[in-house]
């Protein structure tokens, strides 16, 4: 099958959007770093913290404990800002509304009214579902429902939009869960940031609609490095989805974004991804370098946070999506389906750490490999001296449909006596007596084969909305195809 | 005769698996700073009980470079510990007095089938040092079999752990050869072997060992070491074609500290068993690593309960080159008062071994708040015609279960000492 | 229905020659380890077996077909010791291997719920994962309730009755009688007399290592009065 079939076939989201980008001449140096922030507008207090980052980061080098085998980047040859010329969010230019179309993001609000789905018609007072902050290179480009939301206090913009329009929490939030000196990305993403997404949810409010980023990079040569913030006050709950594609190139690019969540009191925050980065073709060739810093803060008491991811994309994935454990009570979970094939390679998992008494972590993770892939989960639960009565459970799983690689890496440690830590792992393939089973039910090779995976996958599946519940299930139909043998 | 069945082609050398402790923490405690300097003199003055042939065996140790792996912060710590001890040099010999200080061989004169390791040299008991059908071959620094040293010499390979380090800094390379055949005599009578090492002014001993199980041979081995002040031993156990060996290891600490490196070289259908218990000491680490050749059967049952103050570490490397190889790792901890132990099992399984049946386990009950404990059980699988599973937990006393026993009538402590009992079982 | 000539599984049986007709009821008995589920599995294709010789299902020859093709030719086997697929919920299971959609998912939801109440199966069985964490009987009641929904032409059910109680059996035998009719053909292996005697088969096949003997429900007393040394 020639490179182009493959693409069509296995990655349909691979096309370009032919568009004027403004974009910054290649190379990254305290010049590029002024004027990202001088075209923003930013106050001094953010370039200097972009400084600062970027100081550190030249004295940084990059992280070699990982498993993971790339192609170094050259962090000179790219551009750290790239934005579409004509960009105008009350007029949005036809051919991103196009692009957004194709890969069925809802950006007119009206079709977000809705849902996802515009083939069945629908009565005209339904309540809206899910407001889109819509991210094209380095900028946001759209974002619906603002108004609605602002109804209810809620903040959801862009995270250029809140530097001007809510500078103080901004001030107050960024950098507070992933201080810049956290490791060699999270200091370049705090350094060059263009854009993302700015949540905050006020005490006592329940977001009425799901919150939906979508990231799509176009141009080549550039990287992409989103901040998002979300902060979630006492007594409040959001659901928010993260969904990225980009084009086929035959070049890396690289992805390295930064999320720092903060729950208070009582609240919770949802948070799931489905991500679908340009894996690269079957020989390995081009492909995103998805190299993320997330993390969670569970500031208040009994606060929650949620991550559940699907990774079906990218050629290299490198995420830990972490929860520190801070307040009495709160609660850490992190689900995933990590899919490789190829050669794509995947090192993911979460760390959770445990601080204050009573907090609860749980981590369900499933990997999936065929194709000459790696797939690493790497999670480290840390039950500090102070974390009485804390308790953890974790498993993980690994199902092999050919000879690729799987490793697991947990890191257990615990220093209080009266945790509780249960840490179980296996790994294998679908056994013989499962395909023979399912054969005397009708079954053929490849329907047998999808509905022991979905079932494999179930317990992550299920923690994600609805919405992108159906979406996952189809991401790994696709994945899946050819995977038998 | 002693051909070696046994080299690597399927795999590339790796670099350094996940070795808690590198060559480069002692090294730098030993020397005193942290710059790369390879000064052997230095070295040798710091060192008591240097033997003039180490020339080879220093350079042996500059040579395998110093390794990259990292070690997670508190290893440093705990190696500071030491060093704030002074053990290595200078000290006073510790109080701990529990073992009358005879010498060696006065230690096995009235001993049976016994083996005794003191600093690079082997001392067998009477019964043992002569050549008879179904006795063992021991080929020392006495006996003048140089081909046949040469031949076990090169099974030392160069590694990224602390083995380097026991190899250079141990006298003599000792192997102990038991013949084929003699089951039953082996498995009624098992050998006793013992590592002891002299409770004398901050001294490091080290004992370098080969022992070769031939073929179609059943052998039980129960070992003892006793720790009196700094013991690093390196041991290769080989275990031939249709073979059985038996482990029974028991550490006692007096007052030392030290790194126990078993490798064991398991050739096509062998089976190994390891039982082996420890109470930690200031400072002690155990490491096993397995090379599995085909169709090995391989258990590994750990039972330790550390006592107070002490550290306990270990890592255990399975490496499954062919196929239908069967593991099975079982490690209960027990973290009294201020212990802190840590455990890393690594299953590194080929692509060509199909059939691989693997289970690891490293349960951990953690008694006092002050206790510190760690467990890292890695799975690196290249193919999926396996059973593989791992688990662990850390956690205290299940209190249904206290409170049970205390309604039968037992009292607090006890009903917390059997339940530990039960625990290690 | 279903013929069998010179049918061997490499190792495990030797050319047993038989032939089951439509609507009738046959029991297989035989000491354990002699090749009863080896029987029903190599007619059904299991892939680990080595089978020779001539099976003919409603004409067709089956040494052709996969596993799932026979299966959808109308075969069904009820397995001794049910596999488990976690995360699949059992009414999942069920509207996958019916292949339906729209309407009908509801009706059979129905339909599958009132089986589960006439086997005493809890209320939420739909739900409950795949022979997951169940009970011996509460599997086997599972492949009943399959048997019945899906469209079973020959079902060979495999100690069908093990891990039931009185009331187990009770219902399990209700259930094969409503089930039976003149279309369709029923194969049971069992040690079980209470079953065989609820059952009134029209033949016993006794599987010895020798060979296979073949007689009425006499030859069924008969061996559970005085063993299987005895024919």
């Amino acid at each position: 099958m020639s490179i182009d079939n493959f693409n069509d076939k296995y990655y349909k989201e691979g096309f370009v959007t032919d568009l004027e980008n403004e974009t910054f001449p290649t190379g990254l140096n305290e010049d590029i770093i002024k004027n990202i922030s001088l075209l923003k507008d930013e106050p001094e207090w953010l370039l200097e913290f972009r400084l600062k980052a970027f100081k550190r980061w030249e004295q940084m080098s990059e992280p070699d404990w990982s498993e993971l085998d790339y192609d170094p980047v050259d962090y000179q040859a790219l551009s750290y800002y790239s934005a579409p010329k004509t960009r105008n969010k009350d007029e949005i230019p036809q051919e991103i509304l196009d692009t957004f179309e194709k890969l069925g993001v809802p950006l007119h609000e009206r079709d977000a009214l809705l849902g996802l789905d515009t083939e069945k018609p629908k009565p005209d007072n339904l309540i809206p579902t899910v407001a889109v902050d819509a991210v094209f290179d380095s900028v946001s480009v759209a974002t619906t429902f603002q108004k609605e939301l602002k109804k209810h206090g809620i903040i959801f913009c862009s995270i250029s939009e809140a530097v001007k329009d809510h500078e103080e929490l901004v001030k107050e939030y960024l950098g507070s869960v992933i201080p810049y000196t956290d490791n060699y990305f999270a200091t370049l993403n705090s350094a060059v940031f263009t854009d993302g997404t700015f949540v905050y949810i006020p005490k006592g409010v329940t977001c009425p609609m799901e919150l939906n980023t979508y990231f799509r990079i176009n141009a080549r040569n550039t990287g992409q490095f989103e901040r998002t913030l979300i902060i979630a006050d006492e007594d409040s709950y959001v659901s928010y989805l993260e969904g990225c594609t980009a084009p086929a190139y035959d070049e890396n690019t690289l992805h390295a974004a930064c999320v720092e969540l903060i729950t208070k009191d009582n609240a919770e925050i949802k948070y799931s991804t489905v991500q679908n980065w340009y894996p690269g073709d079957e020989d390995g060739v081009g492909g995103v370098y998805n190299f993320v810093t997330k993390r969670a803060k569970c500031e208040g008491k009994n606060s929650k946070v949620s991550w559940t991811q699907v990774e079906t994309g990218s050629a290299v994935t490198w995420k830990y999506p972490s929860c520190i454990l801070k307040g009495e009570g709160s609660i850490g979970e992190f689900f995933s389906v990590a899919v490789t094939k190829g050669k794509q390679q995947a090192d993911t998992g979460t760390k959770m750490i445990h601080l204050g008494k009573d907090t609860k972590s749980t981590i369900i993770s499933k990997g999936i490999s065929f194709g000459d892939s790696t797939n690493t989960y790497r999670g480290s639960v840390k039950i500090n001296p102070g974390a009485k009565n804390a308790s953890n459970y974790t498993k993980c799983d690994s199902l092999m449909l050919q000879d690729s690689r799987a490793l697991t890496i947990p890191y257990v440690t615990s220093q209080n006596d009266s945790a509780m830590v249960e840490h179980e792992a296996s790994a294998g393939k679908i056994s013989e007596e499962q395909m023979y089973y399912l054969a005397t039910r009708g079954f053929s090779e490849d329907d047998a084969m999808n509905l022991v995976v979905n079932g494999f996958c179930k317990d992550v599946f299920q923690k994600l909305p609805l919405e992108f519940a159906a979406e996952a299930n189809q991401l790994l139909a696709v994945q899946l195809e050819g995977a038998v043998g | 005769m002693y051909k070696n069945l046994f080299y690597r082609e399927t795999l590339e050398p790796t670099n350094a698996f996940d070795s808690y402790y590198t060559i480069k923490d002692l090294y730098d405690y030993v020397i005193g700073d942290n710059t790369k300097t390879k000064d052997y003199h230095h070295l040798k003055h710091k060192l008591n009980n240097f033997y003039d042939g180490y020339n080879n065996n220093v350079q042996y140790i500059t040579e395998t470079g110093l390794p990259n792996t990292k070690s997670e912060q508190f290893n440093h710590a705990n190696l500071h510990k030491l060093y704030n001890k002074e053990i290595l040099w200078s000290s006073e010999p510790n109080a701990k007095h529990y073992l009358a200080d005879l010498e060696p061989f006065e230690q096995v004169a009235f001993k049976k089938n016994t083996l005794l390791f003191n600093d690079g040299m082997v001392y067998p008991s009477n019964d043992l040092g002569i050549k008879k059908p179904f006795q063992l071959q021991i080929l020392d620094q006495i006996k003048v079999n140089r081909n046949k040293q040469d031949e076990y010499v090169k099974l030392i390979r160069k590694t990224e752990n602390f083995s380097n380090f026991t190899y250079a800094f141990s006298p003599f390379l000792n192997t102990v050869i038991v013949p084929s055949g003699a089951n039953e005599n082996f498995m009624k009578n098992p050998i006793s072997i013992q590592y002891l090492n002299k409770n004398s002014k901050g001294i490091l001993e080290c004992n370098t060992n080969i022992i070769d199980i031939q073929y179609k041979t059943k052998v039980h081995l129960k070992e003892n070491v006793k720790l009196q002040s700094g013991q690093m031993n390196n041991i290769i156990y080989i275990v031939r074609e249709n073979s059985e060996l038996v482990i029974d290891r028991i550490t006692n600490d007096y007052g030392g500290f030290g790194i126990f490196d078993s490798k064991f070289i398991c050739h096509p259908n062998s089976k190994i068993t390891i039982n082996f218990k420890n109470t930690g000491s200031d400072y002690y680490q155990e490491n096993f690593y397995f090379d599995l050749t085909t169709n090995v059967d391989l258990t590994l049952n750990g039972k330790n309960n550390i006592y107070k103050g002490h550290e306990y570490h270990q890592f255990v490397h399975v490496d499954s080159r062919s196929s239908d190889n069967k593991s099975i790792i079982d490690i209960k901890n027990v973290g009294n008062e201020n212990a802190s132990t840590s455990f890393i099992g690594r299953f590194d399984v080929s692509p060509n071994s199909v059939g691989f049946d693997g289970h690891m386990k490293n349960e951990n009950l953690m008694l006092t708040p002050n206790t510190k404990m760690h467990s890292r059980p890695i799975l690196d699988i290249h193919t999926k015609e396996i059973e593989c599973t791992h688990g662990c937990t850390i956690s205290n006393i299940d209190k249904s279960k206290l409170y049970y026993l205390q309604s039968r009538g037992l009292a607090k402590d006890i009903a917390e000492d059997v339940l530990v009992s039960s625990f290690l079982c | 229905m279903l013929k069998l000539k010179d049918f061997s599984v490499e190792h495990i049986l030797d050319n047993v020659s038989t032939t089951f007709d439509i609507g009738k009821t046959y029991v297989v008995m035989g000491s354990n380890g002699v090749g009863k589920s080896t029987l029903l599995h190599g007619i059904m294709g299991r892939p680990d077996l080595n089978v020779s010789g001539e099976m003919t299902f409603m004409g067709s020859d089956l040494s052709e077909l996969e596993t799932d093709e026979r299966a959808r030719l109308g075969m069904f086997v009820g397995f001794q010791a049910p596999t488990s697929v976690p995360g699949l919920s059992n009414f999942q299971f069920m509207k996958q291997a019916l292949n339906i959609s729209g309407k009908d998912i509801a009706e059979t939801l129905r339909s599958f719920k009132e089986v589960s109440a006439k086997l005493n199966l809890p209320d939420n069985w739909d739900k409950r994962n795949l022979n997951t964490d169940a009970s011996g009987g509460e599997k086997k009641k599972n492949e009943l309730i399959q048997m019945s929904m899906l469209n079973t032409k020959l079902a060979m059910l495999d100690e069908p009755d093990s891990g039931l109680d009185v009331d187990g059996i009770k219902a399990l035998i209700e259930q094969l009688n409503e089930w039976r009719n003149d279309n369709n053909t029923l194969i049971v292996v069992t040690h079980y007399q209470k079953l065989v005697e609820g059952l009134n088969p029209d033949k016993v096949l006794v599987l010895k290592k020798d060979g296979v003997l073949t007689g009425d429900i006499e030859l069924a007393d008969k061996i559970f009065s005085q063993g299987f040394e005895s024919v």
